[in-house]
């Protein structure tokens, strides 16, 4: 076919086209689809990362073993490993139990059954006390050793990896291709000591620095406390046991004490304290910080009446006392200090929670595990549970076979199973506890954590004692975020949204077209360049300065309104020839502004602060302030709030002059004399803003850091909120100036109205920067979790704890976990906060278009 | 009200443009050499230093109580009513006085001097030492004792002696870093070849003899290496100066220790200009030493620029697909809109979030899977399974992902569809209009969201201190070992060189100057990218305004 160019014209596409088509289609598809999804595997991951914190743990049966043998269970343990297992039974005999197969390994006498009065578990010890008035102590255990191959018994050579043989009273475990592991039954003895003649009815232990201390009441009713220290002898090798400290008759201690002996003797924390406890519920506190000199503390019930105490134990560090009764409760008592305590040593013991169980049932045995404060309880009807006690989370639940008769629960160490021993049989149950400190109540509610006066927001992962609880309640975190924000916003807001005002209203075009893109370049400001201004540059000067920097919140508008006043007074013609230069009218009025509260500073303190504002702000741990007066404060905060009243009632107001200095004059007059008044009223009535608003002063306080990240906000918003103000329609503007408003009058009745949602959205926009804000705040923040408000110190935010603390945090930890958390519910608040934003901003856009 | 609404306006500007003054000014001010000011105290102390800063202070009672009855007279005569300026000197000489920095007040000075030979001295340990030249040394001989003389021969063998230095730390850093590699590299093979094929089996028992052999080789070699620094090191150390401090104790420095020297009070215009230079130089093409708060900050330039520039090659290409997804192929209904609002919500979304993700997802799973799939022999070092360069530049490349899909989305949506209209009605495919009309129309406006994305990856911290940055890395991620670019090394950075100096230093007062100098290179950086972006954004509207019809 003849063309005009002569070249021939394919009617046809040829292939290379078709198949680029194709091709770009589908790779733009499938990497288009893709990245979309990237973005959203980051809330998932999130998600996915802290769901497990929230899923409870399992118990899976790993088997019951008949294990005959007579007499009653006294205590019983497990080694590390779950291989082995062992009993002590009434009749003085301890055995060491192959836990697969319930096989005894070995058997070894203890003592003699009529010999001792009593058993006591302490730690992973026993204290056993004499009928002849000796006690002693006695380490029972499982000793295990990793041998090579060439080393261990020849049976051991043919077993496959993770099974077991028994030769000689060993258990034999082939744990890799060239190791075995051997392990034997071991009982250590230390020499025994005398207490007096009488037997023995009660002993308890507790790990001192001085040594090992010892608890013991005896038939005669004296209550010895002694410290067990060991020394060699350097050149014999020989070892001394000295026993020092003092018997005391209980009847001298305890004022009405009833004939009988207490049931319990405890020896709480590192020895500072002793339990007697009668089965009737009632509980002697006696304090022996000074092992010599016991004194009582206080005495109280700790069950309703009726009941009766079966089972007591102490939770890790043996502060938290765990009290079951014959009705199946457990309550967890723990020592407080409150206030108004009587006992002289200020504390007193309270019941902070308690288990209840599904059917009453009494409880059998009760027991803490020795990594965190979890623990089980056996129940007389064969259930058996697995409780935290601070979250009071219900981890497990186990039911033992109905023909047996529940004796015994035993805690693994590694918290990985539970082993129940019945008259019969004992019962072995594989646990996975997952994350039972964490609950979604422990997260965002008040919990009461031992040693507190009551439910307490706490952050605290971390610390050096090993029986150290953290605590991980986010709400300090996200308290310290909302603070962030609030003082943010309540500094960057009104002066980025009277400054896109001015902006898209009066500005003249080829200067906006200047000043907005250099607002917008302090967007790119990046952050930590923020905060290492506010921690190393601001901070000092807020701190040399403080009362001046307050007083420039009023002397700045003050100083603006003189301005305007006096350019007011100008002649007309002076007027419009220098509009243009209106703008730097404002600048100039800054320097006065400074003067003017550099003059008042002095003054100001010395009236209303007695001299020294950062002295006058000091408030001690309960909020209550120490020096002058709450007037000063009252007046100071209250005089803006009155300035702001008095302007916008002056139109209501018919006596004031009509206009000029005149009406400035009285307008002061009037909110100087309002705020006089209501500060008076306030603090006649007692109320002072030390304490909660206002407080001590440090140096990395919020008002640096909502001044410094007002910086990171302003841009924010003073751009779309800009944006927002210029799209009104130009037709409404100027249908309102011609009706003869004033350009103001129609900035802020036609013009913000209008764009009211654009606004609106600006500072929401502004409001999520500043929740995610990190590094001006780790910079400048003090980083400490408290819950106050007080403007004049520290906070710890989300992000700040999440840049300081993952780093450290071990992979899959509770901690870990915790900060994902703490980033999810980041993520969740900005992603809320904007996505409003969007949906208004976008209702604006349609509203705008229909104008 | 109005005037409030300017007011606020010229806050907002004097704000900005106080803030970026105070860096300027302190960032460029810090190199610039200044006097040497010795004071005389009433109680005979001599002070010798820089002037830092200055302030005034109420002199507490017991101060003053505390002076001798004589000197007490002449100090309060010249106090104004119990306050007092004061000078903050940083007097330096850390290892003779125990600190860098001392507040003078001026009630005590009797006589202030600036001795025309006093010198400053930049060491490469302990800090700055400041004093007078009283003898030059040379294998323990004085051979000259008046300053000029001294100076004289200083600056003739310092130049040698930097560059023997420079020699012996290349030897050290590259030829033995070079030997100590082979072996590593052999050691992990051996340890790979034990892996697979089991211990003591006959391939693992050779590999371990060839570990041998190479450690029997390299140790001749390196025995040489290390000769050649000794004797480098030794010559150098023949040469030292003797200063005379303030205080008048004498100290000697060899001549290697010194960096740089002058005598401060005699400088003429053009030398401080000299001075000025070449620290600038330092700064920028240097390593850090004395724990970063001196030398100069090349390795953070260096991962800065590397880690945004593998950012910007992932997620341009990553963000135009979406965008070209979003905009041209997917069918515009409720999904597509709300997936918008999505990628819109996500540029709000905290970095730290980012931060956490890309630790928890990229370091530790990915990572953690290419250790265990490539790397057992290194098990348990992490390889991949730490914060890299390459898992800090994917972090931020899904952080600034929004910023490019925005900008592509609006300069695509800008193209007007009159243009793909008559396109596709001369018979063009699809993918013809997309490249010889859309994206040419386009690619500005995607430039912009590139530039823009690369300004706030370079100025983002918070999620860097998860997944990378570190406060000192000792080889830089890109050199001249194979493969060139090691992905897998942990680099610097300067805002987190700026967050760990300003916020973690020892000495953080010391440290200032070169926060403030950092600062003023990262606002550098990121100002000229926004300004480009800025620029190339005006430049588009414009055209699209002229190309309307």
């Amino acid at each position: 076919m003849p063309t005009f160019t002569g070249l021939q014209r394919s009617r046809r596409t040829t292939r290379a086209v078709a198949i680029a088509d194709r091709v770009s289609r589908w790779t733009i598809t499938v990497g288009g689809i893709a990245t979309i999804l990237a973005v959203a595997t980051v809330c998932l991951f999130l998600v996915y990362v802290v769901l497990p914190l929230l899923v409870g743990g399992s118990v899976t049966p790993a088997g019951s073993q008949p294990t005959p043998a007579p007499g009653r269970m006294l205590a019983a343990g497990e080694d590390e490993y779950r291989r082995l297992a062992w009993t002590l039974r009434d009749d003085g005999m301890v055995r060491a139990l192959v836990t697969d197969s319930g096989q005894v390994l070995a058997s070894e006498l203890l003592y003699a059954p009529a010999e001792v009065t009593t058993v006591q578990v302490h730690d992973r010890d026993l204290l056993l006390g004499y009928r002849n008035g000796q006690v002693e102590q006695v380490k029972i255990g499982v000793a295990s050793q990793v041998l090579g191959l060439g080393d261990a018994p020849a049976v051991t050579h043919q077993l496959a990896v993770g099974s077991t043989a028994i030769e000689a009273g060993s258990l034999y475990e082939r744990t890799s291709k060239s190791t075995v592991r051997r392990q034997q039954l071991e009982v250590a003895r230390d020499a025994k000591v005398a207490l007096g003649e009488f037997p023995v009815l009660h002993v308890d232990g507790a790990d001192t620095p001085n040594g090992t201390m010892i608890a013991a009441v005896t038939s005669d009713g004296t209550l010895h406390l002694k410290t067990r220290s060991e020394r060699m002898n350097m050149v014999t090798e020989e070892v001394t046991v000295t026993l020092e400290g003092a018997s005391v008759r209980l009847a001298e201690l305890v004022p009405n004490l009833v004939a009988q002996a207490p049931d319990h003797v405890l020896l709480a924390g590192a020895g500072d304290n002793v339990y007697l406890i009668w089965n009737n519920g009632r509980l002697v506190r006696l304090d022996t910080r000074s092992i010599d000199t016991p004194r009582f503390a206080e005495e109280l019930q700790l069950l309703p009446g009726g009941a009766t105490v079966t089972s007591v134990a102490f939770l890790i560090g043996k502060q938290t006392l765990l009290v079951g009764d014959d009705r199946g409760d457990v309550g967890l008592w723990f020592k407080t200090k409150p206030p108004n305590a009587t006992p002289h040593d200020g504390a007193t013991l309270v019941r902070a929670r308690s288990f209840a169980p599904a059917q009453p049932a009494a409880v059998v045995s009760l027991h803490a595990s020795v990594r965190s404060r979890l623990f089980t309880v056996l129940r007389a009807d064969g259930t058996a549970q697995v409780l935290h006690g601070t979250s009071e989370r219900l981890v497990a639940g186990m039911q033992i076979a109905a023909d047996d008769r529940p004796a015994l629960v035993r805690m693994a160490v590694k918290e990985d199973g539970v082993l129940v021993f019945g008259e019969r049989a004992m019962h072995r149950w594989d646990l996975r506890a997952g994350h039972p400190e964490v609950t979604l109540a422990s997260t965002f509610l008040p919990v009461w954590y031992e040693g507190y006066n009551g439910p307490e927001h706490v952050w605290q992962s971390t610390s050096g004692s090993d029986d150290f609880e953290p605590k991980l309640g986010l709400w300090t975190l996200i308290f310290g975020t909302l603070k962030a924000t609030l003082y943010c916003l309540l500094f960057g807001v009104p002066l980025a949204l009277l400054a896109a005002i001015y902006t898209s209203e009066f500005l003249h075009p080829r200067w906006k077209a200047r000043i907005k893109p250099s607002i917008e370049l302090m967007a790119s400001l990046p952050s930590v360049v923020l905060g290492f201004l506010a921690a190393l540059v601001f901070a000092p000067v807020v701190e040399a300065h403080l009362m001046m920097l307050l007083l420039l919140v009023l002397t700045l508008p003050i100083a603006f309104l003189i301005g305007a006043n006096l350019w007011q007074a100008l002649p007309p013609r002076w007027r419009t020839l220098g509009d243009r230069f209106r703008l730097l009218g404002g600048v100039v009025a800054l320097p006065l502004g400074l003067c003017l509260a550099m003059l008042l500073a002095p003054l100001v303190e010395g009236l209303l602060f007695g001299g020294d504002l950062r002295g006058w702000l000091v408030t001690d741990g309960d909020g209550q302030a120490a020096r002058g007066s709450a007037y000063g404060g009252w007046l100071f905060a209250l005089l803006p709030l009155a300035g702001v009243g008095t302007a916008l009632a002056a139109p209501m107001l018919p006596f004031l002059p009509a206009r000029g200095l005149p009406r400035i004059g009285a307008g002061t007059v009037l909110a100087l004399g309002a705020a006089a008044a209501l500060s008076g009223l306030c603090t006649v009535l007692g109320f002072d803003l030390r304490g909660s608003l206002v407080g001590t002063f440090d140096q990395r306080n919020s008002l640096v850091v909502g001044f410094v990240m007002g910086f990171a906000v302003i841009p924010i918003v003073y751009t779309i909120a800009e944006d927002a103000l210029s799209s009104v329609p130009a037709h409404l503007r100027a249908a309102s100036l011609g009706a003869g408003a004033t350009p103001w009058q129609t900035a802020v009745r036609i013009v913000l109205p209008t764009a009211l949602s654009g606004v609106f959205s600006a500072v929401m926009i502004g409001l999520g920067r500043a929740v995610g804000e990190t590094m001006i705040v780790l910079m400048a923040a003090g980083n400490t979790p408290v819950l106050e408000l007080n403007l004049f110190n520290g906070f710890r935010t989300l992000s700040a704890n999440i840049a300081t603390e993952l780093p450290e945090a071990v992979r899959d930890s509770t901690h870990y976990r915790m900060l994902y958390l703490a980033a999810l519910v980041l993520f969740v608040m900005t992603f809320a906060l904007n996505t409003a934003a969007e949906v208004i901003r976008q209702r604006f856009r349609k509203r705008a278009f229909q104008l | 009200m109005l005037w409030l609404c300017g007011g606020s306006l010229a806050l907002c500007l004097v704000m900005v443009f106080g803030l970026l003054l105070l860096v300027f000014t302190q960032g460029f001010g810090t190199f610039w050499p200044t006097p040497l000011v010795q004071l005389e105290l009433v109680d005979g102390t001599v002070r010798l230093g820089e002037v830092t800063r200055a302030s005034r202070f109420e002199v507490p009672a017991d101060q003053l109580a505390a002076l001798p009855e004589a000197t007490r007279q002449r100090a309060q005569a010249r106090l104004q009513d119990g306050w007092s300026e004061r000078r903050q000197l940083r007097t330096g000489n850390y290892d003779l006085t125990f600190e860098h920095f001392h507040w003078v007040p001026e009630y005590l000075v009797d006589r202030e001097s600036q001795p025309e030979w006093a010198v400053l001295v930049e060491r490469r340990t302990w800090g700055r030492f400041y004093g007078t030249p009283i003898a030059f040394k040379s294998d323990a001989q004085v051979v000259a004792t008046e300053p000029a003389a001294v100076l004289e021969r200083l600056f003739a063998e310092l130049p040698a002696t930097h560059q023997r230095f420079a020699q012996a730390a290349h030897l050290r850093k590259h030829e033995i870093g070079r030997l100590s590699d082979r072996e590593e590299e052999a050691r992990l093979a051996a340890r790979a070849v034990e892996l697979r094929h089991g211990t003591d089996s006959t391939r693992h028992v050779a590999a371990l003899a060839d570990l041998e052999r190479l450690v029997a080789d390299t140790a001749a070699e390196r025995a040489r290496i290390e000769a050649e620094v000794q004797q480098l090191e030794s010559e150098n150390r023949r040469r030292s100066i003797v200063l005379r401090t303030s205080t008048g104790a004498e100290h000697e420095l060899s001549l290697d220790a010194i960096v740089r020297l002058y005598p401060a009070n005699r400088l003429t215009f053009g030398d401080k200009l000299a001075i000025y230079l070449d620290r600038w130089h330092e700064f920028l093409f240097d390593d850090p030493r004395e724990s970063n708060t001196e030398g100069g900050v090349w390795p953070a330039i260096f991962g800065t620029v590397l880690m945004t520039l593998i950012m910007s090659l992932l997620v341009v290409p990553f963000g135009a697909l979406a965008a070209l997804y979003m905009r041209e192929y997917a069918k515009a209904g409720l999904v597509i809109s709300a997936v918008r609002i999505a990628v819109n919500n996500l540029a709000g979304v905290p970095s730290i979030v980012f931060g956490v993700f890309g630790l928890g997802f990229f370091c530790y799973i990915i990572g953690g899977t290419i250790d265990d799939l490539f790397y057992p022999e290194r098990q348990p070092a992490p390889t991949f399974g730490k914060g890299a360069l390459i898992w800090a530049s994917l972090t931020l490349a899904l952080l600034t992902l929004p910023v490019v899909i925005v900008a592509t989305e609006e300069a695509l949506a800008a193209v007007p569809s009159s243009m793909r209209e008559g396109s596709y009605a001369c018979g063009a495919s699809k993918w013809q209009t997309i490249r010889r009309i859309v994206l040419p129309r386009a690619l500005p406006g995607i430039m912009t969201g590139a530039i823009l994305a690369m300004a706030r990856g370079a100025g983002e911290v918070a999620p860097l201190m998860l997944v990378g940055a570190v406060k000192l890395a000792p080889e830089l991620p890109l050199d001249g070992e194979f493969p060139f670019l090691h992905p897998s090394r942990s680099f610097m950075h300067l805002g987190f060189h700026v967050f760990d100096l300003g916020f973690q230093s020892q000495n953080s007062e010391a440290a200032k100057p070169m926060v403030f100098t950092t600062t003023l290179l990262l606002i550098g950086v990121i100002t000229t990218l926004n300004v480009t972006a800025i620029w190339l954004r005006s430049r588009l509207r414009r055209r699209f305004v002229s190309s309307q019809f």
